[in-house]
């Protein structure tokens, strides 16, 4: 005969272990997610840093040149629409930029002058979506 | 509790479920192992960006402030890697970049043998530059991370000391 088990010694039931492993499953499943979204973000940042080097370069190329050339006229540009942007000849990305007119409020002209011209550089990449594009705005003088 | 249900484990229940087990186990060691190679993965590949960023922010910082910019061949010359040196409006070197051969790290410094050190930690596969009358182009920084992988970008900085001439 063996003897009967005392206080404290009925060991664990079926319902505790199901309850146990169903927590340790959702613990693990959230912490896999947690990885591949870090992971995501990683790869996402990647994109956003070429981008925005992408838009400095042709704020700068912009910025080298004339100010009477063709890119800086009012207007968006390229005419052709968006043009890739290329990382060691891989296309990553797509840039445009747009000229406009700019009245300085504060040199006392009229209200509606050009005084400068404000020129905003995109670069999106991905499926268009708001946090896939990078925006640099600087203003330009008129010649 | 009766005999029959005090009965115990038989050894085939017991190795039933000490395999059953080891399979879990296994599984969550294996989970555990892809989750910290990726973890490390993505945390090294961070780095290199942040890297790459940098070194393109600090070249770019120097030669807005330059009058004239220089393309040099590397030492040992490669096609892959370049220099760049910069002059203020008196035709004096203010600065230089180099990729180093011996670290295969991108240093600075005001002049020849005055090396201030690499500009950032990560290896750099390829330092490609150009320059225009007004413009130094950044072809390529390809920056390699700590598990291989390679991070690539490019950008351009004006010679905005150049108004001065």
């Amino acid at each position: 005969m063996l003897p009967r088990p005392g206080r404290g010694e009925r060991g664990v039931g079926l319902m505790e272990v199901v309850v146990a492993t169903v927590i340790a499953i959702i613990a693990v499943v959230a912490l896999a997610y947690s990885f591949g979204m870090g992971r995501g973000l990683v790869n996402q940042y990647e994109v956003a840093r070429i981008a925005l080097a992408a838009a400095q370069r042709r704020m700068e190329t912009l910025s080298a040149g004339s100010l009477t050339s063709s890119d800086l006229q009012l207007g968006s540009h390229p005419s052709g629409g968006p043009s890739p942007v290329q990382v060691d000849g891989e296309a990553v990305a797509r840039e445009s930029w747009t000229v406009e007119a700019y009245d300085d409020p504060a040199n006392g002209t009229n209200a509606g002058s050009v005084d400068l011209r404000k020129v905003t550089v995109s670069v999106s990449w991905g499926q268009l979506r708001p946090n896939e594009t990078v925006t640099l705005t600087r203003l330009f003088p008129v010649p | 509790m009766d005999r029959h249900t005090a009965r115990g484990l038989t050894l085939i229940e017991v190795t039933i479920v000490m395999a059953l087990s080891t399979l879990v186990v296994m599984g969550m060691i294996s989970f555990y192992i892809s989750s910290q190679s990726n973890w490390m993965a993505g945390s090294t590949q961070a780095l290199a960006q942040r890297d790459a960023t940098l070194l393109i922010e600090t070249i770019s910082d120097r030669v807005h402030s330059a009058c004239v910019a220089q393309v040099i061949p590397s030492d040992p010359p490669s096609p892959q890697h370049q220099g760049l040196v910069l002059y203020d409006p008196d035709g004096t070197e203010t600065w230089r970049f180099w990729w180093n051969v011996t670290d295969s790290l991108v240093h600075q410094g005001p002049g020849v043998g005055q090396d201030k050190g690499p500009v950032v930690a990560s290896r750099v596969a390829r330092f490609q530059l150009d320059t225009l009358t007004r413009l130094v182009e950044i072809r390529l920084v390809e920056l390699r991370a700590g598990d291989g992988q390679l991070v690539r970008m490019s950008s351009a900085a004006a010679l905005y000391n150049r108004e001065s001439q």
